[in-house]
């Protein structure tokens, strides 16, 4: 799975550990999904796309 | 709770377990691993529960439960495969002994090596059986009719 977290960091000029405070997870998390070596939960994946106040589809893109 | 207070607490608490073995090592006594083992499991019990009261920012997340989970599971599986390895062999070894004293001897200390897993294979048993019903909830399940 793709996303663009790092794009919407710097659009919203957050830090990742700006944004893990915000979503309530570990900075290493975020470097994990953003890595894309981490695919996040669905809750997860909801919470950070609403911190950026975009779709779930804007921020992850699912590569079948 | 602060972050930085669990640390002390469990500081402390490792400390009271260390001394509590120091003293259960010099009496040197029967009891004294009954104490042992209940200092452990009673300060296992209370690093957890101080654990879940930490509120300041994440210890744990879900891609850290993850890891800690498959950790676990390697772990577990690999130690009672190791074990049973091991438990056999030995069996097999003393079972042929020609001294029956001996022999009577060794299969009687290689019984708690057999106990402990079984236990650990109970104790695994139990908690898939509760994480199952937790959540694939099979009761639930509208198609089963």
């Amino acid at each position: 799975m793709k996303n663009q977290i790092k794009v919407y960091r710097a659009k919203y000029d957050l830090t990742q550990w700006d944004l893990a405070d915000d979503v309530g997870v570990t900075r290493q998390t975020i470097i994990a999904i953003e890595k894309n070596k981490y695919s996040p939960s669905l809750d997860l994946a909801f919470r950070i796309a609403r911190r950026f106040n975009a779709k779930i589809e804007d921020v992850f893109q699912y590569e079948g | 709770m602060k972050k930085n207070t669990y640390y002390i607490i469990t500081s402390f608490i490792v400390f009271i377990v260390a001394l509590i073995n120091y003293g259960a090592v010099c009496l040197n006594r029967y009891p004294a691993m009954l104490i042992v083992t209940a200092s452990v499991l009673i300060a296992a019990t209370i690093v957890y529960i101080l654990r879940r009261r930490i509120d300041d920012a994440p210890v744990t997340d879900e891609l850290i439960s993850k890891i800690n989970e498959m950790s676990a599971t390697r772990s577990l599986q690999i130690t009672w495969i190791l074990i049973f390895a091991a438990v056999v062999a030995n069996l097999n070894i003393v079972w042929y002994m020609d001294d029956p004293v001996l022999r009577s001897a060794l299969l009687h200390l290689g019984m708690p090596f057999l106990i402990n897993l079984a236990i650990m294979i109970m104790i695994y048993t139990i908690f898939r059986i509760y994480y199952t019903h937790k959540y694939l909830g099979l009761g639930d399940d509208e198609e089963s009719d």
